[in-house]
């Protein structure tokens, strides 16, 4: 459960295990051992694409709950980006991941999102990137993806 | 028995009601909502204004991201542009740059979001963010100054 304590790293880490285990690498079988699928950062360890990258995306907003109260309901927007080899790939996989959080809300499992009390998942932007690969390399697609979860700071 | 719309008086005959000034009323708040209107889009050209000198701040390296200037165009190419009386679209202009024919919105999405070789200068998004409670709150306070009746502008 994300505690208030720790909850940027527990929210981002719950949302990278979740896409871990529940999204296909495509390259599973040849990907180097040090090379992830899912990473909580831009890649500081070798890249193989495809992979998806998760972020704390920063401009949380925040309301009081109530005069004297110090519980505070809060946005934490998130970052996630697919990086891929080619326009399908990236298509594919940002489906899969929208799909995945969309579905992985309610349930009463210890591995939803409101289990983890994470509430009113929201989509605010999907921006696509496309990046110009040099001579002989691979221009990798990416997708934005800027989602946002609501928590109450203090509970 | 009586139809529901007729009042009955004390004693047993209809009340009959006369509603004067309508005509006026609905020409007062007519001319109070276009009041509103007016105020508003004043306001939002204003602050619209305001997110560009901001942005062009931030890309010129005068605020906490790092300077995106190379030959100015990007940063020269942010424009404020009033869409209708409720939105505002600031960003660069449908230019490319001379030479590489590269547009300047394609570099301005390489520079906001990061690429492989590049990590990301979030001009656009920490611009808004940074500014987001004053600009809300100076349209709030045009909202309200028109609903006093009050000049948008002093």
């Amino acid at each position: 459960m994300v505690s208030t304590t720790t909850y940027i790293s527990d929210t981002i880490k719950f949302i990278r295990n979740d896409l871990l285990n529940n999204i296909t690498d495509p390259i599973s079988t040849t990907r180097s051992t040090n090379s992830k699928f899912v990473m909580t950062s831009y890649p500081q360890r070798p890249a193989e694409y495809p992979l998806i990258t998760v972020r704390h995306d920063g401009g949380a907003s925040i309301k009081r709950l109530g005069m004297r109260s110090e519980l505070i309901w809060m946005s934490i927007p998130v970052e996630v980006r697919v990086w891929a080899r080619n326009e399908k790939e990236k298509d594919t996989l940002t489906q899969q991941v929208i799909n995945r959080l969309r579905s992985n809300q309610f349930g009463g499992g210890a591995s939803t999102s409101d289990d983890q009390e994470l509430h009113d998942f929201d989509i605010l932007s999907q921006t696509p990137i496309y990046e110009e690969g040099g001579e002989g390399e691979i221009s990798i697609k990416s997708m934005v993806i800027s989602i946002q979860y609501n928590f109450v700071l203090g509970s | 028995m009586m139809g529901k719309d007729t009042i009955t008086g004390t004693r047993g005959s209809p009340v009959q009601m006369e509603i004067r000034g309508i005509g006026e009323v609905i020409n007062y708040i007519r001319a109070k909502g276009k009041d509103i209107e007016q105020g508003v889009e004043v306001e939002l050209v204003r602050q619209g204004a305001f997110i560009e000198e901001e942005l062009k701040n931030s890309i010129a390296g005068r605020r906490k991201e790092p300077k995106s200037v190379n030959t100015g165009l990007f940063l020269n190419s942010i424009r404020t542009d009033l869409v209708d009386t409720k939105t505002v679209k600031i960003g660069p202009l449908n230019i490319s740059y001379p030479g590489t024919g590269t547009p300047v919105a394609q570099i301005a999405s390489w520079l906001e979001f990061g690429t492989t070789r590049i990590t990301e200068r979030r001009h656009f998004r920490n611009t808004a963010d940074r500014n987001k409670k004053k600009v809300y709150g100076e349209i709030n306070k045009a909202i309200n100054r028109a609903i006093r009746g009050l000049k948008a502008l002093r």
